[in-house]
């Protein structure tokens, strides 16, 4: 592999014996994945935040790297905590647990981070350009960043995305070249009437059926409304990621790299196509649906964490009401977008409906295997989380959209036909 | 069987009773890193305990923290003895790697095409030897 004269310094331990590790992971990365150098980056994204994700093992390589001298080399944003910074005790963390979390927030303060402790940066304060080569990780920031902006980015394994930020560079592969940004596979939509993707769960559910489908591949889509909105793509991007391990995808007329199907097969043909109906989204949807029954423990909304345009949105829609009493009803952001939730009334509105807000974490990212919601009925609007909660959490789904899910809430039972 | 056609990933042998699925699996909240044990439910392998087999499936999936979770894993001795797969990303193969770094011991990962991966039964032994992947 070609080192510049920096780089083989940093790998020499000439910048000290934290870069002298993070190069060591990224050459020996590098290496087995066939890249010929490494590429500069302009901006990092660190997934490996929780706690719960990379246990005390992960700890010990971030402090060791943090202790031995190792810096953000770029701007550097960070996924959420095991806790929410100012609530947790609220919330229910024990302060062993918070103690855990805050090793880790020290170490990364140490290292430079701006600490967004988010999974959506790129809709805060973290948002790459067209074309940019960044260093990123979070599934779904990946796929947002891939395919909605452009941008050139791969699934960066947790701790790697560390060793990235702090060295400023990335191994040449996968995704960050040409030619593996060519479509795989084309999802044609029929049958879809105007009813269809006006809410994000629908898109949620198309990713998540793709993304079982594809798994690693690049899936290109055709049909999907002109009307789709970044915080849909977002919903896409966390599911296709979850059901599957896309990194990259095309919506043909929406992503930057598909203005037509050509341009997104990179003018080629041999692809093949797979057409997707309603039923097919009705099927895949009655599979994430793991509930037997009406009941609503909790409402779950914000994986990925939430804009202050989708809290805006539920708070119009909770606006009067009062969540019911043995429901609970948690949104999940940055303190960047519950700031402006703030600004305009709207996290007031949804607090004083009873809604919960939590900053900085994810409910998933919360339980070190205490289970405290073991065995409840959760409903969603999110792909991402109807993956993941069930086998973190022992809960069962029901999906719903986001009228549905403040209706859920404002009842405490679930029906089926309040989806859209 | 004995394969000879593959691709070591990760360097070391083992052999053992192996787990397999055409299903990809995220370890991080796919797998609970203390015990072992497999926890997704919607995965053919819920329910079954990973340490000391040899898993087989064919890509890994999800969240890019199953690296995290496969250090930890290495940490407490949770680890599978192995891993056999078509692809073995990054997000699947830096977690051992690290380990080695970090424990002086990984998990010993080997890829096979496609149709090698599709013609392993359901239940078997896998032994990841010196020369080739013997399946029994």
């Amino acid at each position: 592999m070609f080192l510049t004269v920096y780089e083989q310094e940093m790998l020499e331990g000439k910048h000290g014996k934290g870069i002298r590790m993070a190069m060591e992971v990224l050459v020996k990365m590098g290496e087995l994945y066939g890249a010929g150098r490494l590429l500069p980056v302009k901006r990092a994204h660190i997934d490996a935040a929780a706690y719960t994700t990379i246990w005390d093992a992960g700890t010990e390589f971030i402090e060791y790297l943090a202790d031995n001298g190792a810096k953000c080399a770029v701007p550097t944003t960070i996924n959420p905590l095991s806790r929410d910074i100012k609530n947790w005790r609220v919330l229910g963390a024990s302060e062993e647990f918070a103690l855990k979390s805050k090793r880790l927030e020290d170490a990364y303060l140490k290292m430079g981070v701006i600490p967004t402790w988010t999974c959506a940066p790129y809709q805060s304060t973290n948002a790459p350009c067209f074309g940019e080569i960044v260093s990123w990780s979070e599934s779904n920031a990946v796929n947002f960043v891939n395919s909605v902006l452009g941008a050139r980015a791969e699934r960066l394994p947790d701790m790697v995305d560390v060793c990235c930020a702090v060295t400023g560079r990335v191994p040449a592969y996968g995704r960050y070249l040409d030619e593996n940004r060519k479509g795989d596979v084309l999802f044609r939509l029929e049958g879809f009437d105007d009813t269809w993707f006006r809410d994000s769960v629908d898109f949620a559910i198309l990713g998540y059926y793709i993304g079982e489908i594809v798994v690693n591949k690049v899936p290109v889509i055709e049909g999907l409304p002109k009307r789709t909105m970044p915080d849909d793509f977002k919903a896409l991007s966390a599911a296709a990621a979850s059901g599957g391990a896309v990194a990259l995808f095309h919506a043909v007329g929406l992503t930057p790299e598909a203005p037509t199907i050509e341009a997104a097969f990179q003018e080629t043909s041999d692809y093949a196509v797979h057409i997707v109906t309603p039923a097919d989204l009705e099927a895949m949807e009655k599979r994430l649906n793991t509930a037997s029954d009406d009941k609503v423990d909790m409402v779950l909304m914000g994986c990925p964490h939430l804009s202050a345009n989708e809290i805006a949105e539920v708070a119009g829609l909770m606006r009067g009401k009062k969540v019911c009493e043995g429901t609970q009803f948690w949104i999940m952001t940055c303190e960047t977008q519950y700031n402006l939730a703030v600004r305009s009334g709207d996290a007031q509105i949804l607090e004083e409906a009873g809604v919960v807000i939590t900053k900085d974490t994810c409910l998933m990212e919360m339980d070190e295997g205490d289970r405290r919601w073991e065995g409840q009925n959760f409903v969603t609007n999110s792909g991402k989380a109807a993956q993941y909660t069930p086998a973190i959490n022992g809960v069962k789904i029901h999906m719903a959209g986001t009228a549905g899910c403040v209706r859920a809430a404002v009842e405490g039972r679930y029906s089926g036909e309040v989806r859209r | 069987m004995r394969i000879t056609e593959y691709t070591v990933v990760v360097e070391g042998c083992a052999d053992a009773e192996a787990l397999v699925s055409d299903t990809s699996l995220s370890f991080w909240g796919g797998v609970n890193a203390s015990t072992g044990m497999i926890q997704d439910v919607h995965h053919s392998l819920n329910g079954q305990n990973l340490k000391g087999k040899i898993l087989c499936v064919p890509y890994d999936r999800g969240s890019c923290s199953s690296s995290g979770v496969m250090l930890e894993m290495i940490r407490q001795g949770t680890n599978p003895a192995g891993i056999l797969c078509i692809e073995a990303e990054p997000v699947l193969a830096l977690g051992p790697i690290i380990g080695e770094k970090m424990y002086k011991r990984g998990i010993a990962m080997r890829t096979v095409s496609e149709e090698t991966f599709r013609s392993i039964p359901e239940n078997c032994r896998i032994q990841f030897a010196e020369d080739a992947i013997v399946v029994q």
